[in-house]
């Protein structure tokens, strides 16, 4: 199985974390306040489109709703593969942090 | 929370569709709209507008690569379908590149002739702005045009209007020897102002222009300098002139294009003709050389034009801007000018024939896609269920039949390189085909192309892409009656316009024979016409002694009757005039009537009889410029009964001849008066010799060779009287060989086109006929069923083609004094022919119908 991206991973917690209401928008809003960073609409969609593809995320088209003139929205949900190659990162990530030795100044450049 | 959708600017969001698969475009059209509101909400329009357009921006790659992506996807399953189609059915995919092949070959060949006469002269820079002024004099005979102006008046219009920029004088001396390294030929020598180079863009190969046409040099084409001096470098070289003049070659300029109207082969100073003892220094009185002039830029022709009559009074007087007047031609419109308004005309005809047969092969390929269309019927209603749009339909088989044109167009473009050196042949021109140095070649073929896969695709395209998926499906689609009546429709004008190409054809094949055949009243049979006269020499007086020991000799050859010396010959009549003022006349002003100079035996020579009167007689000293020989139409215009005994201008009419068609018979038989002048004398330009017509070739063979103990330095050179006359109907024949070809090619296209449609149709009404004949139907009937069918529309084209060929034909023979009649003959012969033709074609499949055997027919039900 494939390692996660960063801008992957983020999108996949993103879709986990709002639940019922992820689509594009909010989505992209959620990854810009919680790294204070700009990110570009494509950013966003290219991973998500490229997760949907792997099957780690499942897209719905929803009804069209009349907030946005009749334009429907394209909701994502975290599938279970998802979620697991998201454990898959954070235990990897994890291991990896254990490995290090003590941090100090001394093996600092 | 939110009150109001703000939309983004609408092109952008255009734009943006494009980057989505319509399958879920809106959802992302919609986060995008959401965006674009939180950022005019936060920042305001502007920066809104600017952000949505910048994602635009961003996208724009993806836009293309989407649409390339989803447009090859289909247009790999287009092509292989097509290319099915294509292998399936072999024979109508013949038919129809083969048709449409030969159009655009025809096409491609008549618009580079159309282009080199549209483009005429267009070559110099200031082609817009150079005019030739001409003459035209008002007789009681209509209006003469003559080109030929005097010395002085290119400076006399520089001086006199601002609106003229510079001018230049150019004289073409025809017929001189040449002498220079060795080698000697016969050439027309141009004396013309150094200005030429100013006014015309003739672009100079080696050496300089501007300076260099001074005093006593020469500026030769790069074909003549070839041909004196071979390889080596001309320049500096010596050549000269009629034995006398000698030039040094200081210029070679670039060979002059083939549609120029202006041609010279040798250039000299125009100071230089000054000093020739017969040229005039100044004065009105000899007018002999071309006058071209620049206008400036802001200058109008028109109201240069107006200020004219002012410049004959100065010149002459009131009396003669009575009756003259100046006009000028655009350099551009020199070419139609100088052939009498024929030359566009021919052109336009000549296009006309190339769209009508392009018509004809597209209308082949209309009648065979859309009766085809059965085979691919089930096609369509398998693309439209599974979502194809009409417009998708539309597209695949428009795209088809431009693919098909596309590739009819290769053929076409190389059949149309093998054929340009026989239809350079033809048409006496130098038409390059340069397909990619120049890029208003290769966009007119391509955009040829374009059109033809257009014109002939858009019908079938609605057609097909209007089939209902569940009738196509079930099998139930039959040829509607409007599709048929459209096809009946598309046969009668095919075939209309084939009759009227085979009527045209006829009709000038006519004419050209009429004006071959026809009495000109004289003899043009059996007479060699050798162009030489004693100021072709070096020395004239001895050149007139052997001229005259060769006439004598001549005379004793056997086979010669008679021989005369003569200033013009028919066909050949010089572009000399002269007033006369014939006793008794009261008009102000006098006649202007051509005027030639012959010997005693000149009439007898080519043939022509007197109405009155008697011939010249070297032994009555008051011939020798009291006389005068007229014409019957001089005798007209003047108004006598007999013309014997009255006096033109002191001279005493000795006889009258009949009305000879001295001219091409696009002109009436006009005045003409003939002086005498016996002897040698450099007036006579030609030797004319009657011979009897035996054994011609040991006649020629003796001719020869007393010419060689002439002058063995020159070649004989000869030709035939009637031959030299046929030359002048030579842009006719050019003509009517087009056409002819064009009329071959259109009936056979047209022809292929209703046999695949016979055959075609035959196979869909194969059941009905098997019924017929078992309900007790004869062969002769189904025979006659089917050939009703076709024979229908071809006889309504005959009833349409008819009145519009005597149309265009009247029009192409109203350039003609002497025509024939439009008689029913050409008629009846085009319209049987293309009626016989059809029944041939389609009695084979209609036969073959009739005698098939109905079981085979009706075994599957």
């Amino acid at each position: 199985m494939k390692i996660l991206s960063r801008a992957e991973e983020l999108t996949l917690l993103s879709v986990w974390r709002l639940g019922e209401n992820a689509y594009g928008v909010p989505i992209r809003k959620h990854i810009i306040k919680m790294t204070e960073e700009d990110w570009s609409i494509g950013a966003i969609y290219v991973p998500l489109d490229r997760l949907t593809k792997w099957k780690f995320l499942r897209s719905i088209q929803g009804d069209p709703t009349s907030e946005r003139g009749g334009r429907s929205k394209r909701f994502y949900r975290l599938t279970g593969d998802g979620y697991e190659a998201l454990q898959r990162l954070k235990s990897i990530q994890n291991a990896m942090w254990e490995s290090l030795p003590e941090l100090g100044y001394n093996t600092l450049i | 929370m939110k009150t109001k959708i703000h939309k983004p600017p609408r092109t952008a969001t255009f734009l943006l569709r494009r980057c989505f698969h319509e399958f879920d475009r809106d959802t992302f059209i919609g986060d995008f709209e959401e965006f674009y509101n939180e950022i005019l909400i936060e920042s305001g329009s502007f920066k809104a507008d600017t952000w949505y357009w910048k994602q635009v921006i961003k996208s724009a790659p993806k836009i293309f690569s989407n649409i390339l992506y989803w447009r090859t996807a289909m247009l790999k399953n287009y092509l292989k379908i097509a290319y099915r189609n294509l292998k399936r059915h072999k024979g109508y995919s013949i038919i129809n590149i083969g048709g449409l092949t030969a159009g655009i070959t025809v096409g491609i060949l008549i618009l580079l002739y159309v282009n080199s006469i549209f483009t005429f002269d267009r070559f110099h820079e200031n082609s817009d702005d150079t005019f030739l002024i001409y003459k035209v004099r008002v007789t009681p005979s209509g209006e003469q045009i003559t080109t030929d102006t005097w010395v002085p008046l290119k400076d006399e219009l520089v001086s006199t209007y601002p609106a003229i920029e510079n001018g230049v004088r150019m004289w073409g001396r025809g017929s001189i020897w040449v002498q220079g390294n060795d080698k000697k030929f016969q050439e027309t020598v141009t004396y013309a102002d150094p200005s030429i180079f100013e006014i015309f863009t003739f672009p100079l190969r080696q050496g300089s222009s501007g300076s260099s046409l001074i005093k006593n040099t020469m500026i030769l084409d790069r074909a003549t300098a070839e041909k004196y001096f071979g390889a080596e470098n001309p320049i500096g070289k010596t050549l000269t002139v009629n034995y006398t003049e000698d030039y040094t070659v200081t210029g070679v300029i670039e060979d002059i294009p083939a549609n120029s109207s202006i041609n010279f082969n040798m250039l000299v100073p125009f100071e230089n003709a000054m000093d020739i003892s017969f040229v005039p220094d100044s004065g009105y009185d000899s007018s002999f050389l071309l006058t071209y002039i620049k206008l400036r830029d802001d200058a109008n022709p028109n109201d240069l034009q107006a200020q004219f009559p002012d410049l004959i009074i100065k010149i002459w007087d009131k009396e003669t801007e009575s009756r003259t007047r100046f006009e000028l031609t655009s350099l551009k419109d020199l070419n139609d000018f100088n052939s009498g308004g024929t030359a566009n005309r021919y052109a336009l005809i000549l296009l006309l024939v190339a769209v009508s047969i392009i018509l004809i092969a597209s209308i082949n390929f209309m009648n065979l896609s859309t009766s085809q269309s059965i085979y691919r019927a089930r096609e369509i209603g398998i693309r439209k269920v599974m979502g194809a749009q009409k417009k998708m339909l539309i597209y695949q088989f428009l795209g088809e039949s431009i693919f098909l044109t596309m590739f009819a167009l290769i053929l076409g473009v190389a059949l149309a390189t093998l054929l340009l050196p026989a239809f350079n042949n033809l048409v006496g021109l130098e038409l390059e085909i340069d397909y990619f140095g120049n890029m208003t070649t290769f966009l007119g073929i391509i955009m040829l192309g374009l059109i033809v896969g257009i014109a002939s695709g858009s019908y079938p395209a609605l057609y097909l892409s209007r089939f209902q998926p569940v009738d196509s499906l079930k099998g139930e689609l039959k040829n509607t009656n409007k599709g048929v009546r459209m096809r009946n429709v598309l046969v009668f004008a095919q075939f209309a316009i084939s009759i009227v190409l085979i009527t045209g054809t006829l009709v000038i094949w006519n004419q050209i024979d009429y004006m071959k055949n026809l009495d000109l009243k004289f003899d043009k049979e059996n007479v060699i016409v050798m162009p030489v006269s004693t100021r072709d020499f070096e020395n004239s007086n001895l050149a007139a002694e052997n001229l005259k020991t060769f006439k004598n000799e001549l005379r004793s050859t056997p086979g010669v009757l008679t021989v005369s010396g003569t200033s013009s010959i028919p066909g050949n009549y010089l572009g000399a005039f002269t007033f006369a003022r014939p006793e008794g006349w009261d008009e102000e002003s006098p006649l202007r009537v051509r005027f030639s100079v012959i010997d005693e035996s000149y009439f007898e020579t080519i043939g022509v009889e007197f109405v009155e009167g008697r011939n010249f007689d070297p032994d009555m000293a008051t011939d020798r410029g009291g006389a005068l020989i007229i014409n019957e139409a001089m005798v007209k215009d003047i108004g006598w009964e007999s013309a014997v005994g009255k006096l033109i201008n002191s001279s005493q009419v000795i006889g009258v001849v009949k009305d000879f068609n001295y001219q091409s018979l696009q002109n009436p038989v006009l005045p003409v008066l003939h002086y005498y002048l016996g002897g040698e004398n450099g007036n006579h330009r030609f030797i004319a010799a009657k011979i009897t017509g035996d054994n011609v070739q040991n006649t020629i063979d003796a001719l020869r060779d007393k010419w060689s103990s002439l002058d063995p330095t020159r070649d004989f050179t000869f030709f035939f009287l009637d031959d030299n006359l046929n030359m002048m109907y030579q842009s006719e024949e050019n003509i009517s060989k087009i056409v002819q070809y064009c009329a071959i090619i259109g009936i056979v296209i047209a022809s292929l086109g209703l046999l695949g449609l016979a055959s075609f149709t035959v196979i869909q009404r194969k059941k009905e006929i098997a019924i017929r004949k078992v309900v007790g139907a004869s062969n002769k009937n189904i025979v006659g069923l089917l050939t009703k069918q076709f024979s229908r529309p071809i006889i309504y084209a005959n009833l349409i083609a008819v009145p519009v060929s005597v149309y265009l034909m009247n029009m192409w023979l109203q350039n003609f004094a002497y025509r024939v009649s439009l008689g029913v003959t050409s008629f009846i012969f085009a319209g049987l022919a293309a009626l016989s033709l059809s029944l041939i074609i389609v009695s084979y499949h209609s036969l073959s119908a009739a005698f098939e055997n109905p079981v085979h027919s009706l075994r599957n039900e």
